[in-house]
Order: structure tokens, then C-alpha cells, then sequence
């Protein structure tokens, strides 16, 4: 239709969404657009407009964050009050009209954190997940590391892949050339010898404060005992 | 923050919570509510928690935050009208118990005692969870689950926090909470939602929590410390003061009866009546005992930073050796 010409795109950061009798998860939802009244025409209510963000690919006017919404206790049935991510954004036309519109997902730190811990319950049996102590957790994401550059290595044939192009075999592809030398110019340049002493330095540092910190504790235990003892003779 | 509604029959004996399991969507909720919240104020980002008890577990379901600023809301009404619309919109609308932000876990104040307290008074099964936005930005999730001890409950109750009191109630700094373990559980619903939005979430923004820079971190928390230490050595201070005082007197008394003993002695020797026995007590008033409620609590703090340094220490560590591998590798 005409009046929708502009396209919106909608940019989700997780948050909340909850349908009609089950709370799904969180999907929240903000609307920003300086242009359009937001709010009138949804069926969940909106609060907070923000800054209009720069538009994304094809679009002209503003972006769409949304950020809150919760659900209004009514009769409909339930999938008219299921909020989808693939949603559509009421026109200027008085009537409402859906169209649908290309969703991005954007969220912020702590929450992606959140999500990601969160994910591991699709893998149990009873869809419970344990947050996991941080060292555990360095150690699952260096194995993850490891497996992906095992098959960037191995699989892709990266190694191969430099060679081939050099001597001719394979045509070169100006995308993954950059890509490759981008990811190699960011290992920092530093001899072996400064980088071991920087290790060291901050090893040293790491332990200094594990000591201290056992030291404070203990301190602060003994403290304890003694005020009891003392002050109770 | 009282809950004079809602006085469950406490039942017999004590209320045993093993476990407390808290919801996808509540999770996301109060890491939400704490981010918006939060931002480089002090203040911390509270609200209440919404759930069931089933047998040892205590789920919680939902959350809603309770209003910063908003002095002119009462606190109990807001709770009230919040929980009505929860139930008509079907929604699990029993409290059981509140949540709170912190920054880098400086959250044992006596607040969060009191508060507990109350809570725990009027709801049996009550926990707090302390969610901790910063730890989480850099890419740890760090939400634990507290409640306050059965004998940390006598003590508060009788609000008697005198050494005798503590020696007899076995109470100590590391036994004031108790922290319980949390899972978390999604509905299949939600799994689905979560296998669609793993697709759509940018791959590599969860990654910060491998950043080798721990010097910013391990500065505030080693400057929180400090100041910790610095409160508890005034209130060992303040200690040392005391006893000095009651010794001080102890002596004087001691001082007092041998004069007046040796009067008598000279008196009955002279053949006159002995002086009246004055209380002792009126002339050498007892000095107060000290509480110790405020060293207790500053140790605790402390306490928890030794340990959250030491975890963050351990991290770090574990990231440093994996980097020296790389670099040996690269050799």
C-alpha cells in the first residue's frame, strides 16, 4: 500500500514478551520512530520512545527498538495475541494493516550473558542449567575456540588455501584475502621475550592478590574468634 | 519492606529449601530491570519475586520491580494493585521473596538484614537473589540465592547483638546467610524461542568475559576492600576501647572494696560500726556491652570480596596460561 512505502525495519532487543496465557520469554519491545504515533495501534501497550536510530539497510526512516511490553488480559483467542518476532507495523492507514517487516535482533551485554546461560537448557533432560563457575566457563569457551579454528584450519583448508592462491591454482577472492589478513593483523606484534615478561608481570600481580586476599580472610576469621573469646570471659 | 498481607501459617518446625529454581523469563526480567536501573548509580535495583514452593524447591516464576523514586507510591499498595493484575492476567502472583542488584557484591548492609528478616518472618520460604549487573557485563551471569540463617533469625529477633548473645546463638559472620543453589529451567516454549533467537543473536558479542584486561576490575574491587578493611579496623578499634574501659574499672572497683575493707577493718578495730555497704554497682555504673552487630557485618563483606577476588584471580590466571600456550604454539 502506499502509505507504506517507507519501510520500517524492527530492531528487537531481548527483552520481554509475554503472551496471551503463558509467558513465552523476553522479547521486549520499545518503540522509537519519531515519525509514526507509536502506540495507538499496537495491541500490547508502549511505553518509551528513544532516540530514532540511523536506518538500516534499504530503509529511509528510523528504526524501530523495542524494549517492553506485557500483555493485556483479553478475550481473543490465543493466536491473535501471540506476539511474533516476524510482527508488522501498522501503516499511517486508519485502519490496522500488517505488514511484515525485516526483524534484526539487537541486545546488550548482561543480556546476551543471560541468554547464553540460559541456552545450555535446551540440551537437558529436565531443562534445567546450573550457572557455572567463571573458570568452568573459560574452559568451555576455549573449547569452543579450539574447535572453531580447527575447522577454519583443517577443514576449510585455510593453510592450503594461501598456497593454492600463490601459485596460481585457485583464483583469489578479494573478500576472504581481507578477512584473512584482518584476523592475522590483530595478534598484537610483540617479540616472544616482551610477551613472556608481560605474562609474567601479570601472573605475578594475579598471585600477589590471591595471597592477599587468603591473608584478609583468615585475618578477618582470627578477628572474629578473638573478639568472641575475649569479650566473653 | 514489610509484608503485612499474606501471613502464610508457618509451618511447624523449619522450612527446608534445597534448591531454588528460577525461570527463564524471570531472569531476563530482573537482568533488565537491574541494566535500566543501574547504570553508575549507587542505588541498588530492587523487586519482588513471584512463585511456588514445591516440596525442597522453590521456583520462581515471574518478578516485577518496584518503583525508585517514586516516594509518593507506597510500597505496599504498589505491590498489592501489581499483584491483582498479575492474577487476572494469569500470572503466578504469590510473593516469595525479593530481589536485588549490587555492585561487584558489597550487598551484606544491614539493610539486606533487616529486610530479610521481615520477609522471612512473614513468608517462611523467602530468599533473596542478588544479581550482580557489572560481573554479568563482563560476561560472567552472576545471580546467587540467599536466606538468612534459622539462627541468625533468633538473634535479629531479639535484636540482642552482644557478644554473650552471639556466643549463645553460635552466630557468626560466615553464618549469617546461607547461600543456595540455583538452577535455572526453561519450558519447552521457551526452548523453542531460544533455538530461534540463537540464530538471530550476534555471535560474537558473548564473548567479551575472554578479555585478558583484569586491571580495571581487580582495581574496584580491591579499593572496595580496602574500604571494608578500613571500617573493620575502626570497629576493632572501637572494641579495643571497650575493654580497655571495663578494665580500667574493674581495677577501680577492685581499688574501691580494698579501701573499703581496710576502713572497716580500722573501724571495727576502733570499735565503731562498719560503713553502710553502698551498692558497688550505683558508683561504678556497668558499661554497656558493645554490639558487635556492625563488625559482623563488615566481616562478612569482606569475606565475600576475598572470595570474589580470589574467583576472579582464578579466571584470569586460566586465561593468561591459555594465552602463553597460544603464544607457545605460534613458536
Amino acid at each position: 500500500m502506499a502509505n507504506v512505502e517507507k519501510g520500517f525495519s524492527v530492531t528487537l532487543s531481548i527483552k520481554e514478551c509475554i503472551c496471551d496465557d503463558y509467558s513465552v520469554f523476553a522479547l521486549s519491545l520499545s518503540l522509537v520512530s519519531a515519525t509514526t504515533k507509536p502506540g495507538d495501534l499496537w495491541e500490547c501497550s508502549i511505553f518509551r520512545q528513544d532516540k530514532t536510530k540511523t536506518s538500516t539497510v534499504g530503509v529511509e526512516k528510523g528504526t524501530i527498538e523495542i524494549t517492553n511490553c506485557f500483555c493485556v488480559p483479553h478475550n481473543e483467542s490465543k493466536e491473535e495475541g501471540y506476539v511474533s518476532a516476524s510482527m508488522g507495523v501498522p501503516g499511517r492507514t486508519p485502519g490496522t494493516m500488517f505488514a511484515p517487516i525485516p526483524v534484526e535482533v539487537i541486545s546488550y551485554a548482561p543480556e546476551v550473558v543471560g541468554t547464553n546461560a540460559t541456552q545450555k537448557s535446551k540440551y537437558s533432560r529436565q531443562r534445567i542449567v546450573e550457572p557455572s563457575t567463571d573458570l568452568h566457563q573459560i574452559s568451555e569457551a576455549t573449547q569452543n575456540m579450539e574447535a572453531t579454528l580447527d575447522a577454519l584450519i583443517c577443514k576449510c583448508g585455510c593453510a592450503t588455501y594461501v598456497d593454492d592462491v600463490l601459485s596460481g591454482k585457485v583464483p583469489a577472492d578479494n573478500y576472504i584475502g581481507r578477512e584473512l589478513t584482518r584476523m592475522v593483523n590483530q595478534v598484537p606484534k610483540m617479540s616472544a621475550h616482551e610477551f613472556e615478561e608481560m605474562l609474567n608481570t601479570n601472573m605475578k600481580d594475579l598471585l600477589m592478590v590471591i595471597y592477599l586476599s587468603q591473608l584478609t580472610k583468615v585475618n578477618v576469621g582470627l578477628n572474629e574468634k578473638l573478639t568472641m573469646l575475649v569479650a566473653t570471659q | 519492606m514489610s509484608s503485612g498481607r499474606g501471613k502464610r501459617e508457618a509451618e511447624n518446625g523449619r522450612c527446608n529449601i534445597n534448591v531454588v529454581q528460577l525461570e527463564g523469563l524471570a531472569l531476563m526480567k530482573i537482568i533488565k530491570h537491574c541494566h535500566e536501573e543501574g547504570a553508575g548509580n549507587t542505588e541498588v535495583a530492587q523487586g519482588v519475586l513471584l512463585g511456588l514452593v514445591v516440596d525442597e524447591r522453590l521456583e520462581i516464576t515471574n518478578c516485577f520491580p518496584f518503583p525508585r523514586h517514586a516516594d509518593d507510591v507506597d510500597e505496599e499498595d504498589y505491590q498489592l494493585e501489581m499483584m491483582r493484575h498479575l492474577r487476572k492476567v494469569n500470572v503466578d502472583h504469590l510473593s516469595v521473596g525479593w530481589y536485588q542488584s549490587t555492585q561487584l557484591g558489597n550487598f551484606i548492609t544491614t539493610q539486606l538484614l533487616e529486610s530479610q528478616f521481615s520477609y522471612q518472618t512473614s513468608i517462611e520460604e523467602s530468599v533473596v537473589l542478588i544479581y550482580d549487573p557489572i560481573k554479568t557485563a563482563r560476561g560472567f551471569l552472576s545471580i546467587k540465592a540467599y536466606r538468612l540463617t534459622p539462627e541468625a533469625i533468633n538473634i535479629v529477633q531479639e535484636r540482642d547483638y552482644t557478644p554473650e548473645a552471639l556466643k549463645k546463638g553460635r552466630l557468626g559472620f560466615e553464618t549469617l546467610f546461607q547461600e543456595i543453589r540455583l538452577v535455572i529451567k526453561n519450558s519447552h516454549l521457551v526452548n523453542t524461542l531460544l533455538t530461534e533467537l540463537y540464530e538471530f543473536m550476534p555471535g560474537s558479542e558473548g564473548k567479551q568475559f575472554l578479555d585478558l584486561g583484569t586491571m580495571s576490575t581487580l582495581d574496584r574491587q580491591l579499593r572496595c576492600l580496602m574500604e571494608n578493611v578500613d571500617d573493620l579496623s575502626q570497629e576493632a578499634n572501637k572494641f579495643n576501647n571497650f575493654q580497655r574501659q571495663n578494665a580500667k574499672q574493674l581495677q577501680d572497683k577492685h581499688k574501691f572494696m580494698q579501701k573499703r575493707a581496710a576502713e572497716n577493718a580500722q573501724r571495727q578495730a576502733r570499735g565503731e560500726p562498719p560503713l553502710p555497704e553502698e551498692d558497688i554497682n550505683k558508683q561504678f555504673k556497668p558499661i554497656a556491652p558493645l554490639p558487635r552487630l556492625d563488625a559482623m557485618i563488615t566481616s562478612g563483606q569482606i569475606y565475600n570480596y576475598c572470595k570474589q577476588v580470589s574467583q576472579f584471580c582464578s579466571q584470569s590466571l586460566g586465561k593468561l596460561y591459555v594465552a602463553k600456550a597460544l603464544q607457545q604454539e605460534k613458536k
